[in-house]
């Protein structure tokens, strides 16, 4: 055993001498899995010795640790995601058969695919959940502004990363959804235009395939990949965020333990994955039919709010003009650390502004209970 | 002047618009325009004259005498020499001449059916230019302007047009825009139109339910029917609004000709029940096939196979016409043992999939036991400190 060791440090040793691991690890800690940074000037395992010796902040645990979900979710998309490319034909005429090979010829390939849906899913969630946690607790005042933008650029990516994947299942249902939730954001002003120029009108299906096949597995990851790295950035120079009063809690946990606390939130949530993959199919739906729009539509469920919105106002008001609250909404969703910046610190205040969030979050799941319960008929 | 005469002379009417313009116009839209016949090869007379007395001189032929009609189409239509370029037949006068309207003509009664009621006077079409009256799709109207509601030439019978029109066949050529469905004319001909001798209903419903007729002549109704003088086909599905029997309306068919404690009720009933049992386990079968598509399961074999037992209950549908029980067990029972196999079987598959269900507590006991080992070496690196 002692020799095994001896040797297996032999080894580093002998790669250290011709390559910087070092730095090579201290690029993987990058994205949150380190608190702290290694000290590139040392060989590793001293480095990593110092940095596994510095105690973890007592708050470093749930639900700080959401980010970190989003990355490991994140890895587990990109990995799935791959195994599907292995036999994905992302042309019109083969798509859909090629998704029926995926799900039912090859081995395990419907166990990934249902997998990879069901990641997406709670991706999403995740990336909700740590917005409005961000939300209440007023996470986006100064100094973490830019943790808030990239954050909610983060979960506006995944949102196009899940629409365009939609589309990319080529059955009719899915086919049609994405095609009306197009249709709500090409309306958006100036946004709407850019929109369109890089979706395009889907009236040439083969080309709209194409693109978004191009934007699904390549683009978007890398600029979501790109916003991580920028969050978890902030992260590393601002600290993680504290509760007053935890502050002055003295440290306990070193870096294992706060691996295995992460390792079981990951065990488990792979749990959740495989029980939603295994009890909840994601059908295959129909091949589409570009001729006919199915009734009973419904857009997907994290744009259901937007839709609401949209459709509440009665019919003769232009799409457009309705759409430009939908852009304000955006804007203001987006920009908000510029546009509040009072300091929630004062307890008078705290309240009136828990109240309003409160308020601000029952009016999100009104418009996405109207969205889901609006009666859309086919045509 | 020179120019106008220039320019009615150019076009094939000559100058016989400028006294008969909408003729004219008519005219200019016909195929016969087309094919640059003129005025004068039908009404003779002289074509560069500018007076009407001049014009009308000579051999014109006003043709106002419906008689004259039908021998002056003729003079074209039955040339084989002058027809063969357009590869038309020539024996239409022939087959007007044994028609019921062409006799009916013979005899001197003009309010039958002349050329020209069918085709048009001066703007004939094309028969497969959709607004020729003679347009598949538009006979049924054609004809029904003389056998329809408002102008019957049937007396107190009910018209055949309002008839047609209530059937299937109309219902499937209008409004499905199903070509094989038949108007008028594919039962009673076309030129030689003539009203179907009572046994001969069952030779033209024949043409195209060849199935149905075939049964039909080995079972006991075709030489009983024949015998009473009763016109075949029609006595169960009526003639112009031909209705596609329901089986489930079986026991009102049969009870119109036989007591309904009679055997014969009683092999009628039997072959209903057969039948829906039949159709009740193929709706059965696909059901769950559809329910097996979005689990997934490879169910393109299952659907052939649904296919097929389709087909088996389709040749039961015209055995029935044999009336006799056994025929119409043997296919509709292979229809259903085809689709009972398919049920048993997509069960089959579907009962492996709740070994997954099971695959998934196990799944779950030992995501447990993994998260109480991790958590037991969290506790474990927490006391080494």
């Amino acid at each position: 055993m002692a020799n095994e060791t001896g040797r297996l440090h032999q080894l580093i040793d002998w790669t250290e001498k011709r390559l910087n691991l070092t730095e090579m690890v201290s690029l993987l800690t990058m994205f949150g899995l380190f608190y702290t940074e290694l000290n590139t000037s040392k060989p590793l395992s001293e480095a990593v010795r110092e940095a596994l010796a510095k105690p973890l902040p007592a708050y470093s645990r749930w639900p700080r640790v959401m980010g970190l979900l989003v990355l490991i979710l994140f890895l587990f998309e990109l990995g799935t995601g791959l195994l599907l490319a292995f036999y994905y034909r992302p042309t019109p005429q083969e798509s859909y058969a090629s998704i029926l090979i995926i799900a039912r010829g090859v081995r395990f390939g419907w166990f990934v695919r249902q997998m990879h849906f069901w990641g997406a899913q709670l991706l999403l969630v995740i990336l909700i959940a740590r917005l409005i946690r961000f939300f209440f607790r007023g996470h986006y005042r100064p100094p973490r502004e830019l943790i808030w933008i990239t954050a909610a650029l983060l979960l506006v990516t995944a949102t196009h990363l899940d629409f365009t994947g939609r589309f990319l299942a080529s059955n009719n249902d899915f086919y049609w959804s994405s095609r009306r939730a197009m249709e709500l954001l090409f309306s958006i002003p100036i946004m709407g235009v850019f929109f369109s120029f890089v979706i395009h009108e889907i009236e040439d299906y083969t080309f709209t395939l194409s693109r978004f096949y191009f934007m699904h597995i390549l683009m978007l990851p890398t600029l979501f990949w790109g916003l991580l790295y920028l969050s978890f950035s902030g992260i590393r120079r601002i600290g993680l965020t504290e509760i007053k009063g935890e502050e002055h809690r003295p440290a306990r946990e070193t870096f294992p333990a706060h691996l295995y606390n992460l390792l079981i939130i990951v065990v488990f949530i792979f749990g959740i994955l495989v029980t939603f993959s295994v009890l909840v199919p994601v059908p295959f739906g129909e091949p589409i039919d570009y001729l006919e729009t199915p009734g009973n539509l419904r857009i997907p469920w994290y744009l259901l709010a937007p839709y609401g919105l949209v459709e509440i106002f009665p019919s003769w008001m232009p799409i457009s003009g309705r759409s430009l609250i939908l852009l304000v909404v955006l804007m203001v969703f987006i920009l908000l650390p510029f546009l509040d910046r009072r300091s929630n610190r004062e307890p008078s205040q705290r309240r009136r502004i828990w109240i309003v969030n409160f308020v601000l979050l029952a009016v999100w799941i009104f418009f996405t209970f109207y969205g889901a319960f609006l009666d859309i008929g086919g045509g | 002047m020179i120019v106008l005469v220039l320019f009615f002379s150019l076009i094939p009417a000559g100058q016989c618009g400028l006294c008969h313009p909408e003729e004219r116009v008519q005219f200019a839209e016909s195929i016969h325009a087309q094919e640059m016949i003129s005025c004068t090869d039908c009404h003779d007379g002289d074509p560069s004259a500018i007076s009407p007395e001049q014009a009308h001189r000579g051999k014109f032929r006003s043709l106002k005498r419906r008689t004259e009609i039908p021998k002056m189409c003729a003079r074209c239509h039955s040339d084989p020499r002058m027809m063969r370029v357009y590869n038309l037949p020539t024996d239409q006068l022939a087959l007007y001449r044994t028609s019921q309207h062409g006799t009916q003509i013979d005899r001197g009664d003009t309010r039958a059916a002349v050329c020209t009621d069918c085709h048009g006077t001066h703007k004939i079409l094309r028969s497969t230019d959709p607004e020729s009256p003679s347009y598949i799709r538009n006979i049924p109207e054609t004809c029904g302007r003389c056998h329809g509601e408002s102008e019957s030439v049937e007396g107190s019978r009910p018209s055949s047009y309002t008839a047609y029109m209530q059937g299937v066949h109309a219902e499937e050529l209008l409004k499905k825009n199903n070509p094989n469905a038949p108007e008028c004319s594919r039962c009673h001909g076309i030129h030689g139109a003539a009203p179907a001798g009572v046994g001969d209903v069952s030779k033209i419903c024949g043409n195209c339910h060849s199935a149905a007729l075939r049964a039909f002549r080995e079972g006991p109704h075709a030489a009983a029917m024949t015998e009473a003088g009763l016109p075949e086909c029609v006595a169960c599905h009526d003639n112009h609004a031909t209705a596609a029997s329901d089986i489930q309306d079986i026991q009102e068919i049969c009870s119109e000709c036989h007591a309904t404690d009679s055997a014969e009720f009683e092999v009628g009933e039997k072959m209903r029940v057969l039948i829906t049992g039949a159709e009740e386990q193929l709706a059965k079968a696909h059901q769950m096939v559809m329910q097996a598509s979005s689990v997934p399961l490879y169910v393109e074999d299952y659907l052939a196979r649904l296919e097929e037992a389709r087909t088996h209950l389709m040749e039961a549908e015209p055995a029935i016409h044999t009336i006799s029980l056994p025929e119409v067990e043997r296919s509709a029972a292979i229809a259903r043992s085809l689709g009972e196999e398919v049920e048993a079987e997509i069960e089959g598959e579907l009962s492996e999939l709740s070994l997954r269900k099971i695959g998934l507590i196990v799944f779950w006991f030992y995501i447990l036991l993994t998260i109480w080992i991790l958590f037991q070496y969290r506790q474990r690196s927490l006391r080494k400190q």
